[in-house]
């Protein structure tokens, strides 16, 4: 654009206007299904967490109280701890079986390569509901193959889903299972775009196969890192149909994700208050931190437009 | 052909490590493939078969009634459908509007774009669970509940998606439009004529993530779709968890079945899954 | 070729656009009306709509059945029917009733209705069924539609939460006597350590999962401390009672020896784990009979029941809740009088079509009227079909508890606390937490003072 501006300084103004009557047109459809699809509900729900709403009787204006309700919970901020260490443990893990993937698939034949792209993004196909099922019958205390392969390996048999130690670990396979396929394929292309004189130079200089990784590809690839931290940050944290599905929270709580018990006081609750202001208060957790993640990561693309 | 030039270079070694890495991938294969095969063989399970101690990888008989009954339930044929008409317009309009919006956001300038572009990435962090309800009093309002609208438009708008081709088009050097803006194209031309040529590969990949988040929808639907003939594949999957037994033959074998045409569609665009890997502008 | 990529997808896009509008014209159409539903001119047709949760088998197809001969026979009113899976319930009529769009007839469990009635969601049905239908409801029944001096319900039946269902064969190959089943805990454990290696999984199957525990274990919270963890007028969390002890340290005991599978083989409603032979015991309710008979014949002919073991042995002790559905019509109906005619007509009118309900699920359930009662009791055939039927009616259902009606939470906050009893917390600790937490749940509602009794 700034080109043609600097060659016709005169027409800039015009170019400007024009340019910004066309920018609006071509994001209208956008923005305004996001602002009724999204904000206005967004506005409506913020509205609804002021007050004690049964939908039969009138709305009871009722202040900060939902708010007040949910800090004052335990398990909420249980939960919200509980989800980032759910976090914690399945993002890093996804990007480096991804990574690892496409590291992989890169470096073999095109036919391999061919045939590991199509394989990767084949769960992505399967719903987290039907997932979570198979998982069910696969952690299965006796009869499942995952104490069938600890048996192999020589080791006792685990109950997966009933110790509240393992239970959410045992929930990170199939989230990193579900997410693995575009993870992968978004890595890859990131990892392709990269030339390959970079590491044809990098090899005469006798640098191995990992210092080629930090040095080449992690920061030519951060933006890749970026929208891949981030979008799985916010999808993880979200997760519950495998929580629920699975264990429905147990045991002990010790699978109760924020939104599974945002989820469990809107099916039971006879008013929506506490289920709306905890909501709300979980769109600030994760909004922050994805905000604080753009910033260490400070990428000019990204923050700026 | 990246692959093939680093394998040329590493001639020494070459056996060992090519070997290796081949292993290394076959794993990757089947550990990502495992559940899914299995799903598939425990379709040809008689009914409690599945969770039967102890665990057997194949079925003691091979019982083709499970595919054959939801083959022949009228529900399940109008559910698929139902959901793959849905699931391709909400991908199709998603591309159309999500890729003008990410071109805009990447080269046009206009007042406050900062600040528009700062409310619509928040919208990427507001949890689902936030909106759900509200959402649901919207469409009620807008009249939707219990048509197609109601699947095709709410989610169609989507910041990440926007982001996402935001991203590669910000990738792609200025001087490849220069020319076209030099012979006097506008913007749109440009991005009709120039971008959108350019984007297969990105476009099969948000169009292929759009279309699987509607595929799998199961929350959304079961609260805004009442009517039978407007079931979607997963609501109708659901009936096969009763609240007293789960009939894990017939679950297994429908799921089975609902994954073919997803894949049918995802063989076709495979190449350009493919090439759309090395077009990319992520940098 | 660039041109001519465009085109065609353009022309693909148009055409597939065009087909879905095809398609959305056809589902506004068919949008249903019943909130529109003029009740005031004489000879329009009135569309009422009901949602019945998911069931089981036999029992949907009757519900179906039923509403297909209704609208057969029924010119002025048509009823549009769904059967909305069980998961996807709770969400689902919540969103409807926040919309103004909950179904004008729906089917309900015993313990929301107070809190249904309360927040007006649901309306009394004294003036729109006949006095001669509520006259028919058994008493004990009948209490549990009322509140605050209305009926807001109509009962279909009751069915005992729990029982303890046992396999003969296994107790003789053990040396245990089928007709000397535990009544205690402590005996409870004794037989479940004897049949350790009978079924390949566990020797017994209980309620495991939270959401299961909260609702089938009110009979046996009952047994233990005499009372449920809420004061009966909701004004004092009352689970830090000690004697709930002996019912979390059942369940560690049980748990710790792996007397029970160390994590639950399924919901705690499905019998199958019990019929495929992975547990020798099961607790489950009366509703396992239907499913039993009809799919693990075999297993079936092995099969006895027993009242489920009390705290103390006491044979009177309750260890069942009375749980079961009713049909509820909507608070803000505009088809009221259609609504109630309809529910009258399903479930309050001709004894005949209910004895085939019963029949059709083995007799597992007990009906809420009296003249159906009869109808049953002037037969063999439920005893002929449900060899554990009397039982049950006479050993377990009048010593069964009526549903609590208190917030979900609370049953949720001790159902908490036996989790964490087999997660290994002290059970004193597990519940001073229930207690603090039922108290927050109260604290936070404000509805101390608000219960029943």
């Amino acid at each position: 654009m700034y080109t043609r501006q600097r060659q016709r300084p005169r027409a800039r103004a015009g170019v400007n206007r024009r340019q910004g009557t066309l920018a609006c047109l071509m994001l209208l459809p956008a923005v305004t299904g996001l602002s009724v699809f999204v904000l206005w509900p967004l506005a409506r729900s913020i509205y609804l967490s002021f007050y004690q709403w049964n939908f039969y009787t009138d709305n009871v204006f009722v202040g900060w109280k939902n708010f007040a309700d949910v800090l004052g919970d335990p398990k909420f901020a249980a939960s919200v701890i509980r989800g980032l260490l759910f976090t914690a443990m399945v993002v890093p893990l996804q990007l480096l079986i991804a990574f690892a993937f496409a590291s992989v698939a890169r470096s073999v034949g095109p036919r391999m390569a061919g045939a590991l792209k199509m394989t990767i993004y084949i769960p992505t196909v399967v719903s987290t509901v039907i997932a979570s099922l198979i998982f069910v019958v696969i952690y299965q205390f006796s009869g499942g193959v995952a104490n069938w392969l600890v048996g192999l390996a020589g080791a006792e048999p685990q109950a997966w889903l009933g110790d509240a130690a393992w239970a959410l670990r045992a929930m990170t396979v199939p989230t990193i299972w579900i997410g693995l396929g575009l993870t992968s394929l978004i890595m890859l292309a990131g990892m392709l775009d990269v030339p390959e004189s970079y590491y044809d130079s990098a090899r005469l200089d006798g640098a191995g196969w990992i210092r080629q990784q930090i040095y080449i590809t992690l920061p030519l690839m951060k933006n890749v890192f970026l929208y891949l931290l981030i979008t799985g940050f916010t999808v993880t944290i979200q997760q519950f149909e495998i929580p629920l599905v699975m264990t429905s929270g147990g045991p002990a709580d010790s699978t109760l994700l924020p939104n599974l018990l945002i989820f469990r006081h809107f099916r039971y609750d006879d008013n929506v208050g506490f289920s709306v202001a905890a909501a709300i208060l979980l769109f600030a957790v994760i909004g922050s931190i994805s905000a604080l993640v753009f910033r260490l990561l400070r990428s000019e693309k990204a923050t700026d437009a | 052909m990246a692959a093939t030039s680093w394998s040329r270079a590493v001639k020494p070694r070459k056996w060992a490590l090519s070997g290796s890495k081949t292993a290394v991938a076959c794993l990757f294969i089947v550990a990502t493939l495992f559940p899914l095969v299995w799903m598939g063989l425990s379709g040809f399970k008689a009914k409690n078969e599945v969770t039967r101690t102890p665990f057997r990888f194949l079925p003691e008989v091979w019982l083709w009634e499970n595919y054959l009954q939801v083959l022949q339930d009228p529900a399940f044929v109008r559910a698929m459908a139902f959901t793959l008409l849905a699931s391709t317009l909400f991908a199709l309009g998603s591309l159309v509007v999500n890729s003008m919006a990410a071109y805009v956001f990447a080269r046009l300038e206009f007042p406050f774009k900062r600040a528009i572009w700062a409310v619509v990435i928040s919208t990427m962090f507001i949890p689902s669970m936030t909106i759900l309800l509200t959402s649901f009093l919207v469409v009620n309002e807008l009249r939707m509940v219990n048509t197609i609208w109601v699947l095709v438009l709410p989610g169609m708008a989507s910041a990440s998606q926007i982001f996402f081709i935001r991203q590669f088009y910000l990738g792609i050097p200025t001087a490849i439009e220069e020319a076209a803006l030099i012979d006097g194209a506008g913007p749109f031309r440009v991005f009709a004529h120039v971008f959108v040529p350019m984007s297969k590969g990105i476009f099969v990949v948000s169009g292929m993530t759009m279309f699987l988040a509607m595929w799998n929808s199961y929350v959304w639907p079961v609260l805004t779709i009442t009517e039978s003939d407007l079931t979607v594949i997963q609501q109708f999957l659901a009936l096969f968890r009763g609240a007293r037994s789960t009939e894990y033959g017939l679950l297994m074998a429908g799921s089975t079945l609902a994954l073919i045409p997803v894949l049918i569609i995802f063989f076709a665009f495979q190449r350009q899954i493919v090439q759309g890997a090395r077009l990319s502008g992520f940098k | 070729m660039g041109n001519h990529l465009r085109h065609r997808t353009a022309i693909g896009l148009g055409a597939t656009l065009l087909l879905g509008l095809g398609v959305a014209a056809c589902g506004t159409d068919e949008q249903p009306t019943g909130k529109d539903g003029n009740s005031g001119g004489s000879g329009e047709v009135q569309t009422i709509t009901f949602w019945q949760s998911q069931f089981y088998g036999l029992e949907d197809e009757w519900y179906a059945s039923r509403v297909a001969d209704f609208n057969a026979t029924h010119a002025d009113i048509q009823v549009e029917y769904e059967v909305i899976p069980s998961d996807a319930w709770d969400q689902k009529l919540k969103a409807a009733q926040a919309a103004g769009t909950a179904p004008d007839v729906y089917t309900r469990a015993y313990n929301t209705l107070m809190a249904l009635a309360r927040s007006q969601s649901i309306r009394p049905l004294d003036d729109l069924l006949s006095e001669s239908a509520w006259q028919d409801l058994e008493a004990s029944v009948e209490k549990m539609v009322i509140v605050d001096g209305q009926h807001y319900a109509y009962p279909v039946l009751v069915e005992p939460s729990m029982v303890l269902w046992y396999r003969s064969d296994l107790f003789e190959q053990a040396g245990l006597d089928p007709d000397d089943p535990p009544t205690d805990w402590d005996g409870l454990i004794e037989v479940a350590e004897r049949l350790k290696g009978a079924a390949t999984d566990a020797p017994l199957a209980m309620p495991q999962r939270v959401e299961d525990l909260a609702w089938s274990t009110w009979g046996l919270q009952y047994s233990s401390a005499d009372h449920l963890p809420l004061a009966g007028d909701w004004s004092a969390a009352q689970a830090d009672d000690p004697a709930y002890k002996s019912l979390l340290d059942m369940y560690r005991a049980l748990y710790a020896d792996g007397l029970i599978p160390p994590q639950a083989l399924d919901e705690y409603t499905a019998y199958a784990p019990y019929g495929e032979g992975k547990v020798a015991m099961m607790a489950n309710g009366s509703w396992a009979a239907a499913g039993l008979l009809s799919d693990y014949p075999e297993i079936a002919e092995l099969t006895r029941v027993a009242k489920f073991p009390s705290a103390s042995g006491d044979d009177q002790s309750p260890t069942a809740s009375l749980g079961g559905w009713t049909l509820v019509i909507d608070g803000r109906t505009e088809s009221a009088d259609a609504a109630g005619a309809f529910v009258e007509w399903m479930v309050a009118g001709e004894a005949d079509p209910l004895v085939k309900y019963f029949a059709d699920t083995s007799y597992s359930k007990f009906p809420a009227r009296q003249s159906v009662n009869l109808a049953i009791g002037d037969t063999d055939e439920a005893a002929q079909v449900n060899p554990w039927r009397s039982l049950i009616a006479s050993d377990v259902v009048p010593y069964s508890i009526a549903e609590p009606v208190y917030d979900w939470s609370v049953s949720l906050a001790f159902a908490g606390a036996i989790e964490a009893a087999m997660q290994g917390q002290a059970s004193d600790e597990a519940l001073r937490r229930a207690q603090e937490e039922i108290t927050g749940i109260v604290d936070q509602l404000g509805i101390a003072g608000q219960g029943p009794e």
